[in-house]
């Protein structure tokens, strides 16, 4: 990369070098509150199929593996599954996986400088929400691929709320061979999803931060609990939100919010009606979408 | 089940070598490999590295098994006979198979089981409960004043919830909310999960008409 690239431009080969370099990536998750994670990553192309591992280190261990657009997900608290998705669902946020372009309808994307990360070279560049009511991230890029070397986010006081810390690469010309070992045929069944009929709810959203849609929407039953929600996915691309919307039954809820690790829950209700919003958001913009909701009047009235 | 086999399974939790084909047996055993999930889980909480999703219809059988306890005890207190050593209960059991004191010799192993499974189970709870109490939080956050409460997450690591509440609320509310908080937790990320994962002619734009579709709906203003 030369001096005079933009920070767009950095993004773009961050993504490229992601796809088709040969990579082996040991990095650390910390975050407020909890304990730091330990990961391996790998990522090969192997007879020109894309090839990636992402394994936690530390206690019952989570694996995940990726064979061209199938995921496969190995955890200890479920039976082993397969969705189709073009990349891991791990502490990496996914949007780096893709054309930054999305992100710059939410986000400003600015060059920082430069300084030593991982032991190597790196450029620094800055991912702002444009309408400051999103979490901030600092990007740390290795000089010559362009691989990520480190991920601040910020909250909207520039306090670390979780980190992605690299802590050793190894780039190589063929891919691991740990690839030759993973057996395709023994991964599990692929588990599709119907596509949701596009349920219309008797409510909506009057408020989003700039940039950021609804891409998902339906009605489903809460694991554990089992109850009847009706569901949003919003998303602005790198960070994504629910929010769910169902009738109280019995207990009246709390009003609140928490925080686990770096996502906020935060929960409001009329004594009726209670909206759940979850996410990467700071609780301030959670309480602005939640409030926002409104029956769809557009129907009824007319 | 039987002991053996239980024997081969804290064995083989322990990297021990195990006996030939005993892989095979738990591959086939769904009780074993019930079994082998809850000590796993048990060991886990001993050594404090609990995943924060505590699979939860642990707790289920946590409150069966304590449901249960009592009244399979109750029979084993009238005699005052000397107890044997419960090792040899179940191997007396197993050899005496049908003999005249048949039921006798059934039931204490039984008792004896059970009773170790509550053991194990009240151990499973207390760790939890020691493990809220230790991970107590900085109080630096909007509505500090009260307990912070744990819920068992999604995340893979070990982290506690720290949940900040206007009032505290009553012991059994607080497991409820934490039922229904969890819940949302673990839905939210499934869902990020299952994003791309929508059954499609055409996977690669299948994302971008949902967002279309979703979009138009959910920004319609009220004005329309």
């Amino acid at each position: 990369m030369t001096a005079s690239s933009s920070a767009t431009d950095w993004l773009t080969q961050l993504q490229q070098s992601l796809r088709t370099l040969n990579y082996r990536i040991s990095y650390v998750v910390s975050q407020q509150g909890a304990q730091a994670e330990p990961y391996l990553w790998r990522h090969g192309l192997v007879d020109g199929v894309e090839m990636e591992h992402l394994s936690l280190l530390n206690g019952p261990g989570r694996e995940s593996f990726r064979v061209g657009n199938v995921v496969s997900y190995f955890e200890p608290t479920s039976p082993p599954y397969s969705i189709r998705s073009e990349f891991i669902n791990g502490p990496i946020p996914s949007q780096f996986f893709m054309a930054p372009d999305v992100l710059s309808e939410a986000y400003d994307i600015v060059l920082v400088g430069k300084s030593r990360v991982s032991g190597l070279a790196s450029q620094q560049i800055r991912i702002i929400s444009k309408d400051n009511n999103r979490y901030s991230f600092v990007a740390w890029l290795d000089q010559q691929s362009g691989l990520l070397l480190k991920l601040d986010m910020l909250d909207l006081e520039g306090k670390l709320l979780e980190q992605i810390q690299v802590t050793s690469i190894h780039i190589s010309d063929s891919p691991d061979e740990y690839f030759h070992k993973i057996e395709r045929d023994k991964l599990p069944e692929l588990a599709m999803m119907k596509p949701a009929a596009p349920a219309h709810h008797k409510w909506q959203i009057n408020w989003l931060p700039t940039g950021m849609k609804a891409i998902k929407q339906d009605t489903h039953k809460l694991p554990v609990t089992g109850d009847t929600v009706d569901y949003v996915l919003l998303s602005d691309g790198l960070v994504d939100v629910s929010v769910y919307v169902h009738a109280i039954r019995g207990t009246v809820a709390e009003n609140g919010w928490l925080r686990h690790q770096s996502n906020t829950l935060l929960s409001l209700n009329n004594g009726k009606i209670e909206v759940t919003v979850v996410g990467k958001i700071p609780a301030e913009t959670a309480n602005t979408i939640a409030s926002s909701i409104r029956p769809r009047a557009a129907k009824l009235s007319q | 089940m039987t002991q053996r086999n239980i024997e081969n399974l804290s064995a083989y939790m322990d990297g021990d070598n195990q006996e030939e084909g005993f892989l095979e047996e738990l591959k086939n055993d769904a009780e074993l490999q019930e079994k082998w999930h809850r000590y796993h889980i048990i060991r886990d909480g001993l050594k404090q590295e609990l995943p924060t999703e505590l699979n939860l219809d642990l707790s289920d059988k946590i409150a069966q098994a304590l449901e249960n306890e009592p009244t399979i005890m109750a029979p084993v207190t009238p005699k005052a006979e000397p107890k044997p050593e419960p090792a040899k209960v179940s191997k007396l059991a197993a050899w005496f198979g049908k003999a005249s004191n048949d039921e006798k010799s059934n039931v204490k192993p039984m008792v004896q089981q059970t009773g170790q499974f509550a053991i194990a189970a009240s151990v499973a709870i207390a760790v939890i409960l020691g493990y809220q109490q230790f991970n107590q939080p900085v109080a630096e956050q909007p509505f500090n004043a009260a307990p912070t409460i744990p819920v068992t997450g999604i995340q893979g690591g070990l982290s506690p919830v720290s949940l900040e509440q206007t009032r505290s609320v009553p012991r059994t509310d607080v497991v409820e909310q934490r039922r229904r908080l969890n819940a949302y937790m673990n839905d939210h990320t499934q869902q990020v999960r299952h994003k791309s994962n929508v059954e499609s002619n055409d996977h690669s734009t299948s994302g971008q008409s949902v967002k279309k579709d979703a979009e138009q709906d959910s920004q319609t203003p009220e004005s329309k």
